[in-house]
């Protein structure tokens, strides 16, 4: 084992070429190491912010079980890195905190399939891209499509994309693939605020802004055939990617309770090195409210993804002309990527059930996994991975390595290499729209830095950070999707 | 963000806040609202004030350009706001700011001078 000094003054122990290890000795308040996954030269951007900071940071957490963990997608966010991971005991006094989700709740993607070729979409791709903008409510001060009443939308934080299934919005088939059936019991619509069912009334069906996306791509390579043939998924496909959330709800419910916890912290003589890293315990009256309000904003954001795709259906089927079955869009898998779940793992050869925050970090269950659907229980969870608007995305299935290893997680995305701020700089005197058209992507965005900051170098190359995954064995990759046309808020 | 005092930096903080979001010289001060608010720190106030202010603007469907703050008690304020209903095509509309956090929040005098440092999620 090697040892490298980083510049930040935070230690490394090389334990492999994908695996380095964070000391708990480094730091007194560390009550576990850090283990980030990563090659030598994904970390030399990752030493460029302070995420490793941040991963010593999420070692305080009370209750923390194994390690402070780093997809190797891992970024600078609020008090907990993008690509971070977390997993607490209750038995021990572990803690939930809001930080290790996020602002925005349940923010996750879905994959859908067509049986639409590439040489069938590319000849009107600017047209079909320009009507997908027009009928997909994006970015600052658009409502969705749907308006909420108080007791309907109560509906929708308890049932989630059940409800949208009431409704006429989904398809059976759509819930069984997608994560948690797109619904967590115990979600408790009473400990949401009243300001936050004000800010989701007017939101559900709108993709929102930031780096939410509607990407229309075709499948460019296959690396698993036998996963692919049961994803359904075969080269040349032409596929739909959906990435949003739980909105200025989910939004509301994280403040709500920073609010809450930064208040209740000393009481259980919590002291966190960052105020967005606040966190009380699982067993309190403020956890447990916080965990029923989240829940209930993650069933929000499920239902909000499965009405964009209902939005995303019926404009494919009048633009193409063509009926659902010959259209087939069905759905290949919805992950969140922003959420805290129960778990069962086994930690020191006794099986426990603990509390997995993934901030930016996708849950990527090995073959055989119960909770999985029996068509996907073969092959393993699918696992989506969006890249950026010029290179990639990955559809990856999950593997038992990242149940013994990673609580069952992967990486979220290609994770941000530049800041908004870096990114609009990089653009001057460019025009970041012609650019991707000329590399054969159409792209359409409400906010007029919004594809300056976007753009494909703002982003770590997926390809490296996904070739980290597959080499480390928490996930193993079954296509690589390249976009075709994007629209963003 | 600066202020020759602890009212006029929550002042220009707001009035930063809201030129991410569209250019203030098209927001004319049509509605008037009115807001008291308190904390138990300078630091819990100034992500209030603003947190409140993205709140009223998200769910009035508005946008607000003037921003008249008075101190009130130990750690409070009185202020008056004023603003306009959204329209897609009288404002521009540039970036959404989903919300203010406390990673990094630094609210401070300074050398006669009130200073602030926050982060916006956008």
């Amino acid at each position: 084992m090697s040892s490298l000094s980083m510049t930040s003054g935070i230690p490394l122990e090389k334990i492999d070429d994908c695996r380095w290890r964070i000391p708990k000795s480094f730091d007194p308040g560390m009550r576990v190491p850090g283990l980030i996954l990563a090659d030598e030269t994904l970390l030399e951007g990752i030493r460029k912010d302070k995420a490793l900071e941040q991963v010593v940071n999420v070692a305080h957490l009370p209750g923390i079980v194994r390690y402070s963990l780093a997809m190797p997608d891992i970024h600078w966010g609020y008090g907990f890195p993008i690509g971070g991971v977390a997993a607490t005991d209750p038995d021990e006094g572990g803690v939930v905190t809001p930080g290790g989700i996020g602002f925005d709740i349940n923010c996750g993607v879905r994959l859908v399939r067509t049986n639409l070729e590439e040489e069938k979409v590319r000849p009107r791709l600017k047209s079909l891209i320009a009507t997908l903008f027009n009928e997909i409510p994006t970015g600052l001060g658009v409502k969705g499509e749907i308006q909420l009443g108080r007791s309907e939308l109560r509906g929708v934080l308890e049932e989630g994309s059940h409800w949208a299934l009431d409704k006429g919005f989904a398809r059976p088939e759509d819930l069984k693939a997608t994560e948690a059936e797109g619904c967590l019991e115990e979600a408790r619509p009473d400990e949401v605020s009243e300001r936050a069912y004000e800010r989701g009334k007017r939101q559900l069906g709108s993709l929102g802004s930031g780096n939410h996306f509607l990407e229309v791509q075709k499948v460019e390579k296959i690396f698993f055939p036998e996963a692919a043939q049961v994803l359904h998924l075969h080269e040349g496909q032409v596929t739909v990617m959906i990435h949003s959330g739980s909105r200025g709800l989910g939004y509301q419910v994280c403040e709500d309770t920073l609010r809450v916890m930064t208040a209740a912290m000393g009481r259980y003589g919590i002291q966190m090195p960052d105020p967005q890293l606040c966190c009380v315990p699982i067993h309190s009256r403020e956890g447990q409210s916080y965990l029923g309000a989240m829940r209930s904003a993650a069933n929000f954001a499920w239902a909000n993804r499965q009405c964009l795709l209902h939005l995303a259906r019926h404009t494919f089927e009048r633009f193409f002309k063509m009926g659902p079955r010959d259209l087939g869009m069905d759905l290949v898998y919805d992950v969140a990527h922003n959420i805290a779940k129960f778990e069962r793992y086994r930690v020191n050869g006794k099986e426990k059930e603990l509390c997995i925050h993934r901030k930016g970090a996708t849950r990527a269950f090995g073959p055989g996994h119960p909770e999985l659907a029996e068509e996907y229980r073969a092959v393993g969870q699918p696992v989506i991975i969006p890249g950026d608007m010029g290179r990639a995305s990955y559809v990856l299935v999950g593997t038992e390595q990242a149940m013994q290893e990673t609580f069952g997680t992967c990486c979220h995305g290609a994770g941000r290499q530049m800041s908004r701020k870096a990114a609009i700089r990089a653009s001057k005197g460019r025009d970041i729209a012609r650019e991707l058209e000329d590399a054969g992507v159409v792209a359409m965005a409400r906010d007029r830095h919004g594809l300056d900051e976007e753009q494909p170098q703002a982003y770590k190359d997926v390809n490296s950070v996904v070739s980290v995954v597959e080499r480390a064995g928490i996930a193993r990759p079954v296509a690589r999707l390249k976009p075709l046309g994007v629209i963003k808020g | 963000m600066f202020g020759a005092s602890r009212e006029e930096l929550f002042e220009n903080a707001a009035a930063g806040l809201f030129s991410l979001m569209t250019d203030l010289r098209r927001v004319k001060p049509r509605k008037a609202l009115h807001l008291e608010l308190k904390s138990s720190s300078v630091e819990g106030l100034f992500v209030e004030w603003l947190s409140e202010l993205l709140y009223r603007a998200e769910v009035g469907e508005s946008l607000f350009s003037k921003f008249n703050v008075r101190w009130k008690g130990s750690i409070g304020l009185v202020a008056e706001v004023g603003g306009e209903g959204l329209d897609q095509k009288a404002h521009v509309l540039k970036k959404e700011v989903k919300a203010v956090t406390r990673h990094g929040l630094r609210v401070e005098e300074k050398k006669g001078k009130w200073v602030a440092e926050v982060i916006f999620d956008v």
